[in-house]
């Protein structure tokens, strides 16, 4: 074979090796990309609830019950600026701390979360019970789609600043033509760890519906706002943690539509789009959809204030007790709230709820009253199945207690139910665990005699 | 005919005069017919009386066949009595003269020890004998020695010696004798071309040492003899004659390698004589002596000299306990200080301006002769200039211009900090310092040793004099550089000029320099300058081409230094070669002989040897966990380096995309690899084929990693392609090769058109591509990829630095995908955060081992925060001194706003800056250890604790390796910031102090009793420090074989030897 021979046949065996792994390149899969590698050791588990200052309202009483949220053994630390304590929390008990005129306060759970609330009695200038969660972690916005500067009310805004950092807010104003922003409402100094009330009265003329935002424009807050209605017709107080993100769908179990009761849903939208909102409400065995509450028109940087009084007509005016379910029909994300009077014989009191954004399996739930003489819990299924529900109650210092009537309940698709467990909680601050066989959301209300007002808290999904 | 020993005993045992004392002259001949006669001529004439001559030759080649020795002995010896040995091999002179004094019963007052080449005055022999009586405590005298040729000329008169054991005439070169130096004079030593020895004095120190062999015995010998408090002196009055046939190359010898037997013989007798104390101080300078000598001699191209120099050391070292027992019995035997020695002596420097005195003539001579070769070069610098006129001209200048605008991103912009391209530190020394550092301070801290690649890059900072900006710079300049100079040469030997620039540019400019560039993967880039290299090496190691005046020797120490350097930066390169060598050798073995395909085949795995020999100790720890092929091989990790072959394989890298190249460039090159198979000819055609066989394999190993078949041996598709992307620059080159050479031999036809069609295709693709990649300066760091432009990272560095500047040590902890290398990297190896010091990743932080423990605990602290578990996170990274955290703006960067002891110091689009409110000092005294420290490892209990512990004292960082403080009391607990290693050592005045538990760190326990100066340190390790002395020499030996020229006669080395 001569050498022209041989490189002929080399080119041969060489372009016949690129052709068959050009096949071989074709036929064979790419192998699954994969991330860094990270570690698979337990983590540190340090978890703190950021809970409000106290109520500096003429006269008042505040207590936060703290249940532990997990079966490991936790160590509980009270700390703040002023407090430190600890205390050792043997999983799953619900334990209460009061407090006098502290500073704000920090619940940390050492090696295991805890859940904390906030339930408060107020005497003076109105009477009144409220209710809030204590957030589980700070952000640069929070909303306030429900507020009200008229002359019956007087609503503040408790920013805390939970960081070493000073922070400062702007607080926005919201209303139906649209957003306004005030200069002595802007640039707002928060010291490192210090929290100041802000008092919109003070700030706002007189207007009956007014929304609220409050942006961190550096470092990060908690926000909670605390609404005193005084009036002929309803009274009372009311506490909410803010919103800190928008959603597209808002649950709200608990609500009413009848004689004596007053329920509106006030939306903030703050995106550079229009929003659609339609409210649909859930009876005990399905939802409804009353034709006035579809495709309400929420303009871009503004809010409404949905009444279901001036919307609700015809037969489902007669409705009774009813949760409802707000979205949003064109994809552009709000913020609901849910305002509530009752004027009854055997309810009166004025309540206010953000709702909840994503049904979930498991819910904990914390009392909605400091002495709650009427408490229940209220569920909506926002599953296609019927779900079966299990109560189990964290008592005070003692085992967890799973009473019978409380389990198996079982709730219709698309319905709602209302539990009440004023029978086994007996006035005493517990919180509420609540498992389901399916997806739904769970909110906790209370009427309490003594301050002739009611409350109302979301559940905390788990 | 030789005499036997009886009979020589016989004739040396014969009764003297009893008036004076009695000589025994010893001639020791090799080779020395030509001088030979005059020396026993001049014996015969002596005017002593007294003098028997003993000729002993020393296994002289030509003498064995013949008596002829004997015969001239006889002929030239009739006044005296003689007789000859012969020793059965050649043991060099001091052996030699103790080999035959053991087979001679004599009882001679004096022994005359003489060169074959040497001729004594009639009168030398009396005068040197008057001497040694004269002066009673003399046991050793030697004549003035002046030229063979020329009796004017001085040659010397006694010698001196410097601190090394190197000799010092005290003479001027060529200087005349007009009796200046006739003084009757002590001197250090005498040359052993003559020397007159008490008999007595010579058996107490036992003779020569056996072991030298050749050349410094005589300094070996007088040294001891002074240390045994004797006197060793010049005789002006007598005369030698010499003619230095050895040393001038006249004689041929087995001892010819003579740089090696002086440099080793010297070092032995310092190692024997000198005290202790001095030997001490000398043995370090000593060792730079010697690493000074090996790196002049790189400068001079003189490989084998430092091969001799580094022969010598190994035999220092092997003869070690023999050197030790013969320093045993000199200092035992040793009745003056040094310091008495000192006035014989001469300093360093005094030796180096006589050295260079000498040398100014010679350099005048070369300086002459370097003019003539600048005037030859002249002519053709001006050739050049007249062909660089007009078009060839135009195209270098327009050239030049595209590089620049082209790279301007990364030529023309602030320190570059991306994937592999980082700043380097401000110090011009500092990488330097790190490689050699016993402990590093990457991450949380590693101990060495550190790769080789840090060594290489440490010489830009210190060419740029300390300027880092400058040294990155200049360290992209030369990468380009010397790529083009690399795809030059390889397709030098077979195509012209104009087809060996093209593939220059197309290497530069195509896919390893662009995807290398963006990506800022430096070890892509230097594998690719790297890899021409070692292609053109292989190449002509199995065969393909070997170009006139090819040297195995010299490539295959050409091969070792390319993979070498390829290697420090991507250890996997090796393997790539050796597929690459494999491949071209299945091919040529098929065309041709395969047994010379097998000779180059074993070359290839001796450079490849030695390169990974030349990366130790660092390529000795590749398959350690956590090491650079440990990384590629381990689960998981080596999924995230396979991952980044998906979609890629053969057809990537067939159409010019593995690395990813410029779209339409890539089709250019199968245009040219076809032309060139397809119209070249001869070995411009067998050659591509070779190269299109190598782009095959490779296209194949991609496919197979792609798919999960074949773990990957590379970190990244682009360090995989840099041996198919030089494959393609050179069938380029051939390409327009054969274009511009075979195509105009061929007749007319369709082969012209076709071949025309492709090539303006191919050039009309490479324009197409290249402008606009051009205008839109697309050959810079970060382009095309997602990740956090240079400014970002500028203002955090500028952040921690200014902080830095008030705290002091700091460490920064940087999470998130938009600070990671784009490509997988095992320089920076993948993970979602990674921790600097105050200035962020620089070029020191490179190779950081990802599986040491304390990346464990770490990672715990980092997960904790991650997935929400904690909010604590600045108190858990406080226990490793993590003082500012700069994350990416992702879904991560939510739980990181959670943490409430994190101070939200910036808040940007692109990313968060936190400051941390809790950390603890890098270094310090405290009451116990840190809680902190103990509750990353430990548990969350311990959080609950309290805030920040309040340190006592900080210690000051003398280095990476070293912490002190000053007026230290016990009882406290020493805490140190860096990885957990049993190495490191904490000393309370001296006392050791015990090594308690420090979580991730390490911890000291400080005694109540105990008070003083604190130092904490990591000790080198003795066998580190020696490997990595032999490890340099390898590469000075490398270096020096790599660029060798033909050997050129030792005539300074000669010299010097008088």
């Amino acid at each position: 074979m001569n050498g022209y021979s041989r490189d002929t046949l080399l080119a041969a065996a060489v372009f016949a090796l690129i052709a068959a792994g050009a096949l071989a390149d074709t036929l064979m899969g790419s192998f699954e990309a994969s991330s860094a590698p990270r570690s698979r050791v337990a983590p540190v588990v340090v978890a703190t609830m950021f809970c409000p200052p106290p109520l500096r309202t003429g006269e008042a009483a505040q207590r936060i019950v703290v249940a532990a949220a997990s079966d490991s053994e936790t160590t509980l630390g009270i700390e703040g600026l002023e407090a430190r304590r600890r205390e050792l929390l043997p999983g799953r008990l619900t334990t209460t701390v009061f407090r006098g005129d502290a500073p704000p306060i920090d619940i940390v759970g050492y090696g295991g979360r805890v859940d904390a609330y906030v339930a408060g009695t107020i005497r003076r200038p109105v009477r009144g019970s409220v209710a809030a969660v204590c957030a589980p972690q700070a952000a640069s916005d929070w909303y306030f789609p429900a507020g009200s500067t008229a002359l019956n009310s007087d609503e503040r805004l408790i920013v805390y600043n939970p960081f070493p950092e000073d922070a400062v807010v702007t607080v926005t104003l919201y209303g139906r033509r649209g957003r306004s922003n005030k200069a002595n409402l802007a640039d707002i100094p928060i010291a490192g760890g210090g929290s100041v009330g802000i008092q919109l009265n003070d700030f706002v003329p007189t207007r009956g519906f007014v929304s609220a935002s409050v942006h961190a424009e550096r470092g990060r807050v908690v926000v909670w706002k605390l609404l005193l209605r005084s009036g002929d017709q309803v009274s009372g107080a009311e506490m909410t943690l803010g919103a800190s993100n928008t959603s597209d769908i808002w649950y709200f179990p608990e609500g009413a539509v009848g004689t004596g009761t007053d329920e509106a849903i006030s939306v903030i939208n703050p995106q550079d789009a229009e929003a659609l909102v339609t409210v649909s409400l859930v009876s005990a065995e399905e939802t409804v959809q009353p034709p006035k509450l579809v495709d309400v028109v929420v303009p871009p940087q503004s809010s409404r204030l949905i009444s279901f009084v001036d919307r609700v007509g015809g037969a489902h005016s007669r409705l009774g007790g009813v949760g409802a379910i707000v979205r949003t029909t064109n994809g552009v994300p709000i913020v609901a709230e849910r305002t509530l009077r009752y004027a009854t014989e055997s309810l009166e009191g004025v309540s206010s709820e953000m709702g909840a954004t994503e049904p979930a399996r498991n819910w904990r739930l914390g009392p909605a009253s400091a002495s709650p003489d009427n408490d229940a819990l209220v569920v909506i299924n926002a599953d296609s199945e019927p779900v079966t529900l299990d109560v189990t109650l964290l008592q005070v210092e003692r085992d967890p207690r799973s009473p019978g009537a409380l389990q198996g309940i079982r709730v219709p698709p698309g319905g709602r139910f209302k539990v009440p467990l004023a029978r086994w909680t007996g006035g005493i601050p517990m919180v509420a665990l609540v498992t389901a066989s399916g997806e739904i959301v769970a909110e906790r209300v209370a009427y309490s005699e003594s301050d002739a007002d009611v409350g109302a808290l979301m559940g905390t999904r788990i | 005919m030789v005499v036997t020993p009886s009979e020589a005993r016989t004739r040396a045992a014969k009764p003297r005069r009893a008036q004076e004392p009695s000589v025994l002259a010893v001639v020791v001949t090799h080779r020395g017919k030509p001088w030979i006669r005059r020396c026993l001529v001049a014996l015969n004439g002596q005017t002593y009386g007294s003098l028997d001559v003993l000729v002993v030759d020393d296994a002289s080649p030509d003498s064995a066949q013949s008596p002829v020795l004997r015969r001239i002995v006889k002929r030239h010896l009739p006044r005296r009595r003689w007789a000859v040995f012969r020793t059965p091999r050649p043991l060099g002179f001091g052996g030699a003269i103790n080999w035959a004094l053991s087979r001679v019963r004599t009882r001679v007052d004096l022994l005359l020890f003489l060169h074959d080449d040497a001729e004594l005055d009639r009168d030398a022999v009396s005068k040197m004998v008057a001497r040694l009586r004269s002066e009673p405590g003399t046991a050793v005298v030697g004549p003035k020695i002046v030229a063979w040729d020329n009796p004017d000329r001085l040659e010397e008169v006694g010698m001196a010696a410097d601190r090394f054991g190197y000799p010092y005439k005290g003479l001027e070169e060529g200087e005349i004798d007009l009796g200046q130096h006739d003084v009757p004079a002590e001197v250090f030593y005498v040359s052993s071309t003559c020397m007159l020895v008490r008999h007595d004095v010579f058996r107490e120190l036992r003779g020569f040492d056996a072991r030298m062999r050749a050349f410094a015995e005589d300094l070996d010998l007088c040294w001891r003899a002074r240390l045994a408090g004797h006197a060793v002196r010049v005789e002006p009055e007598a005369r030698a004659q010499h003619a230095m046939a050895l040393a001038t190359g006249k004689r041929a010898s087995p001892f010819l390698a003579i740089r090696y037997f002086t440099r080793r013989n010297r070092l032995r007798a310092v190692a024997k004589s000198a005290s202790s104390v001095r030997l001490l101080g000398l043995m370090p300078a000593y060792m730079v002596l010697f690493l000074a000598e090996m790196i002049g001699f790189v400068v001079l191209r003189q490989p084998r000299e430092i091969l001799n120099l580094a022969r010598a050391l190994l035999w220092n070292a092997a003869a070690l306990p023999s050197t030790l027992a013969e320093r045993r019995r000199v200092q035992s035997a040793r009745k003056i200080p040094d310091r008495r020695l000192l006035r014989y002596t001469v300093r360093q420097a005094t030796r180096v301006r006589a050295y260079v005195e000498q040398k100014a003539e010679r350099l005048e001579e070369a300086w002459a002769h370097r003019a003539e070769v600048f005037a030859r070069g002249g002519g053709g610098v001006k050739v050049l200039v007249a062909r660089a006129r007009g078009l060839p001209g135009a195209a270098a200048v327009v050239g030049l211009l595209a590089l620049l605008i082209g790279f301007r991103h990364a030529l023309w912009t602030a320190p570059i900090a991306f994937g592999e391209l980082l700043p380097f530190p401000e110090r011009a020394t500092a990488v330097w310092r790190t490689f050699l550092s016993s402990w590093q301070a990457t991450g949380l801290g590693q101990p060495g040793p550190a790769s080789p690649a840090l060594a290489l890059l440490g010489g830009f900072p210190v060419a740029t004099f300390g300027a880092p900006g400058a040294a990155q710079k200049l360290l992209l300049i030369v990468l380009g550089l010397v790529s083009f100079v690399g795809a030059y040469r390889l397709v030098a030997p077979v195509v012209d000029r104009p087809a060996r620039i093209l593939a220059g540019l197309v290497y530069a400019l195509g896919p390893v320099g662009y995807a290398g560039v963006r990506a800022g993967a430096l070890g892509a880039l230097a594998f690719g300058a790297a890899a021409p290299f070692a292609l053109l090496v292989l190449i002509r190691l199995t065969g393909w081409e070997r170009p006139p005046g090819w040297a195995r020797s010299r490539a295959i120490a050409r091969l070792a230094l390319a993979a070498a350097i390829s290697a420090a930066f991507v250890p996997g390169s090796l393997i790539v070669y050796g597929i690459t060598a494999l491949v071209l050798a299945a091919g040529r073995a098929f065309l041709a002989r395969p047994e010379k395909v097998g000779r180059g085949l074993i070359g290839i795995g001796l450079g490849l040897l030695a390169a990974w020999a030349l990366l130790l100790p660092w390529s000795g720890s590749w398959f350690s966990p956590g090491g650079a092929i440990d990384l590629l091989r381990a689960t998981p990790s080596w999924q995230v380096y396979a991952g980044s072959f998906a979609d890629e394989g053969l057809i990537s890298v067939i159409l010019g995309q593995v690395p990813e190249g410029l779209p339409l460039w890539g089709l250019a090159g199968p245009l040219f690899g076809l032309i060139a198979v397809g119209v070249g000819e001869g070995q411009r055609r067998r050659l591509a084929l070779a190269l299109w066989a190598v782009i095959a394999v490779i296209g194949w190993i991609v496919t197979l990693t792609s798919s999960g078949f074949l773990r990957p041996f590379v970190a990244s598709p682009l360090e995989a392609g840099v041996v198919a992307s030089v494959c393609w620059a050179a069938l380029t080159g051939l390409g327009i090769g054969a274009f511009r050479l075979d195509l105009p031999r061929r007749g007319l036809g369709i082969g012209h058109a076709l071949t025309l069609g492709a090539t303006a295709l191919a050039g009309f693709l490479v324009v197409a591509s290249l402008l606009p990649a051009l205008w839109s300066g697309e050959w810079g760091p970060g382009r095309g990829t997602r990740r956090a432009p240079a400014g970002v990272v500028d203002q955090i560095r500028s952040v921690l630095a200014a902080e830095s500047g008030q705290v002091g040590q700091l460490r920064a902890l940087w999470v998130g995908e938009a600070w990671s290398p784009p490509e997988p990297s095992l320089m920076r190896p993948p993970r979602p955060y990674f921790v600097t010091g105050s200035r962020g990743q620089v070029v020191t932080d490179l190779f950081e081992n990802p599986t040491e423990p304390s990346d464990a605990v770490l990672a715990r602290a980092v997960d904790s925060i991650e997935t929400a578990a904690t909010d604590r996170g600045g108190s858990l990274l406080g226990a490793f001194n993590i003082r500012f955290v700069a994350v990416d703006r992702d879904a991560r960067s939510e739980s990181w706003l959670r943490q409430r002891d994190l101070a939200l110091l910036r808040t940007e689009p692109s990313y968060l800056l936190f400051e941390n409110e809790s950390p603890i000092v890098h270094a310090g005294l405290f009451e116990e250890v840190p809680g902190y420290v103990r509750a990353v490892s430990e548990g969350e209990a311990l959080l609950s604790g309290g805030r920040a512990p309040a340190q006592r004292r900080v210690l000051e960082a003398s280095s990476a390796r070293e912490y002190h403080a000053d007026d230290v009391a016990g009882p406290a607990v020493v805490w140190l910031s860096e990885g957990a290693h049993p190495r490191w050592r904490g000393t309370l005045d001296g006392v050791r102090l015990p090594k308690i538990d420090g979580g991730w760190g390490n911890a000291f326990s400080v005694a109540s009793d105990l008070s003083g100066a604190l130092t904490v340190s990591f000790p080198h390790r003795a066998s580190t420090l020696l490997l990595l002395l032999a490890v340099g020499l390898g590469w000075i030996v490398v270096l020096g074989g790599s660029f060798s020229r033909a050997p050129v006669p030792d005539a300074m080395g000669a010299r010097e030897l008088g």
